[in-house]
Parts: C-alpha cells; sequence; structure tokens
C-alpha cells in the first residue's frame, strides 16, 4: 500500500484533484461532469490513452487517477506502474469491464490502490474517489473469488 | 441500477429513451448525459437483455439506446425481438467495432443506427434525433474501421496460428499458462512458446497487453 503523502492528511477546503483516463469519450466526459459537480471534487485532465495519463499526471500532480485496462498505445497496468513510479503520492483506481484475476493482480501489482468492475453506478465510482483519496483499498470486485 | 435512478419527469414532446448496457457506469453516464438535454428524456435503463426487454414494455419509449454484447445474451438478437414486437421503435446500437458480419445483422435485425461506443455523447444525441426506423446509419467511423482495416496504421501484422488464437483467447478469460496447457493437451513449456509467440507477433509486452491488442483487432471477441 502507497502511504499517503502529508499534505493528503490535511482537512484544509483543497478539492480531490482527479485525472480521468478512459478511451471512451462519453466516459471521459460524463464522469468528468459528474466529479466536476462534487463540491470536494475537482477534475485536473482527461486522457484517451495510458501515454496520455502518464503526462497528465506528472504535469498535473493528481491525487487520484481513475484508470480504464484496455486503452490504446499504452495499456492502464502500464501506465499505473508508470504513474506510482514517478508520483508515488497518486492513488490509481481502475475501473474495467475485465473481471478475471489475472488483470486484478496485474493492476495490483503495478499500483492499483482498488479495482472497480464497470457494472458499478457513476455514483459509486465518486464514493470510491473519495474512499481511495482518504487511504482506502477500494474493490467492487473480490479478487480472491474473481473470474480465474 | 433500477430504472428510477434514471427516471426523470417528461413532457409530452420529449423523446423518450431507454438505455440497454451492461456497463453500469457507461448506463448512469449516458442517462445523466440525457437527463439535461431538450427534447429527451432518459425513461429507464437496464444493466442485461431481460430487464431491458422488460422495461421497454412497461415504459414503451422511443428509442432505445442497446449495446452489442451484454452480460445475459446478444443486444442485436435483442433488438431484433423488440422491433418484431413494435416495428415502430428504433433502437440505436452501440459496439465497440464492426465488421460486415455485424453490420449485416443489425441491418436484418432492423437497427435504424450503428455508432461507435468510444464515441462522444453529441453523437449519440444526434442519432437519437436524426435516426429513422427502416433504414441502418452507419457511423463513419465504424465505416473507416471496414475500408482500413487491412493497412490500418500501427496495427500489427497479424498471423497468428489457430493455437495462438486458442491460447490467446485463454489468457482473456484469465488462465494461467499452466491451465492453458492443461485444457489444450499442452505441456507448460510448448504453451510458453506460444505465449512468446503471440506477444512477438503482437508487438505485446506482457499478456494483458497481447489481449487489449488482441480484443482491439476482434482477435478475441468484444471486450470495452
Amino acid at each position: 500500500m502507497v502511504p499517503l503523502a502529508k499534505h493528503r492528511l490535511s482537512t484544509g477546503p483543497a478539492r480531490v484533484r482527479v485525472l480521468i483516463a478512459d478511451d471512451h469519450e462519453l466516459i471521459r466526459v460524463g464522469l468528468g461532469r459528474l466529479v466536476s459537480a462534487q463540491s470536494d471534487l475537482t477534475v485536473v485532465g482527461t486522457a484517451a490513452d495510458g501515454h496520455e495519463a502518464v503526462a497528465m499526471a506528472m504535469s498535473e500532480h493528481p491525487d487520484v487517477v481513475i484508470m480504464d485496462l484496455s486503452m490504446p498505445r499504452l495499456d492502464g497496468v502500464a501506465a499505473t506502474r508508470e504513474i506510482t513510479r514517478v508520483a508515488p503520492e497518486t492513488r490509481v483506481l481502475v475501473l474495467s469491464s475485465y473481471v478475471q484475476q489475472l488483470m486484478i493482480a496485474s493492476a495490483i501489482a503495478a499500483g492499483a490502490c482498488g479495482y472497480l468492475f464497470k457494472n458499478v453506478s457513476s455514483l459509486e465510482v465518486i464514493d470510491a474517489i473519495r474512499r481511495a483519496y482518504d487511504g482506502e483499498s477500494v474493490f467492487s470486485v473480490d479478487p480472491r473469488t474473481a473470474t480465474i | 441500477m433500477s430504472q428510477n435512478e434514471a427516471v426523470r419527469s417528461d413532457t409530452e414532446a420529449d423523446l423518450r429513451v431507454v438505455v440497454v448496457d451492461d456497463h453500469a457506469t457507461f448506463t448512469s453516464l449516458l442517462a445523466l448525459g440525457l437527463r439535461s438535454e431538450d427534447g429527451l428524456a432518459c425513461v429507464g435503463t437496464s444493466t442485461s437483455i431481460a430487464e431491458g426487454m422488460r422495461l421497454v414494455d412497461e415504459v414503451r419509449p422511443d428509442v432505445v439506446v442497446m449495446d452489442v454484447e451484454l452480460g445475459d445474451g446478444d443486444g442485436l438478437d435483442a433488438t431484433a425481438e423488440l422491433v418484431r414486437r413494435d416495428p415502430g421503435l428504433r433502437v440505436v446500437v452501440l459496439t465497440a467495432r464492426t465488421d460486415t458480419a455485424l453490420m449485416q445483422r443489425a441491418a436484418d435485425a432492423g437497427a435504424c443506427c450503428l455508432l461507435p461506443k468510444n464515441g462522444s455523447l453529441i453523437e449519440v444525441l444526434h442519432a437519437l434525433r436524426t435516426s429513422r426506423q427502416g433504414e441502418l446509419a452507419v457511423h463513419p467511423a465504424l465505416l473507416k474501421q471496414l475500408i482500413t482495416r487491412p493497412s490500418q496504421p500501427g496495427r500489427p501484422e497479424v498471423a497468428l496460428t489457430e493455437r495462438e488464437r486458442q491460447v490467446l483467447r485463454g489468457l482473456s478469460d484469465g488462465l494461467d499458462v499452466r491451465k492453458i496447457a492443461r485444457e489444450l493437451h499442452l505441456s507448460p513449456h510448448t504453451c510458453r512458446g506460444h505465449v512468446r509467440s503471440v506477444l512477438t507477433k503482437l508487438g505485446a509486452r506482457s499478456q494483458l497487453e497481447a489481449v487489449a491488442i488482441g480484443h482491439r483487432y476482434g482477435l478475441i471477441g468484444e471486450k470495452d
């Protein structure tokens, strides 16, 4: 588990900075609007592939990244590995349609702090962002009982 | 997600829309997007075909937005059944990729529009407002997939053997090499050789990337 940086523990008015990486525009835009509508969250960027996600993470220093796994150019696992290497204080929360153990294990090994299957509603994603920011490991699927 | 989460009060003039897609995140975001649009009313969402069929019977929408591959069945089969029950119903189908066979099936099913699933909300809204029953409109991005598929820039020259395809399918199902070897009656050593070969041919640096590329180019089956 990646330790939380000190600034995360402050209770000031700063909003949680969120980066959304997904090759589906509707997810990026829709989730972006929903996140922006929350008084405690703000979207600092969106990315349509893994390379963009890594670049945005390095330039915008998000607190939480919502990461799709199946993306062009650089997949979500590789992007997660790179982001948690260069910005260990950033929490990466995977949002994927893959429910297989191999995928979940790969994401966790790459440094993801949680894994949401895409059967969760958008409001559950919002809740998960807050929980990830608070240092929780967030899973909508149990890695032990996922498809082998 | 229950239909009530997405329902807003609609007026007589609103185009009434039901969304059927097993990706609840996608479904709820699309419902939210529709909710803020003038002249459109999302009157329900469903993450399964079975529930979606019941929902359409119950709320009688003008348009259904339908995913192709759902957990409990095929969206194009469901489209055919919905149009058979109500010939005036319009069905806009969302798909991650297409080929001529899928396009033909969509036309035969009575869908009125084929859209790329990674497209924008604006494109979905345009299709909802303009598509007509009795004709199939196909988004240019999907047509481009057909035209450019053989020489698409960046696409690996994929020439997987049948055995390599079986191994890739096993990886996609989340199986490890030993399990794939057992299923295919191969030694683990031989199976690892096939995995290495798949990775090399697809230009993948990991098994996950190989699976992602396989899905992207239709070597395995649809996955978003």
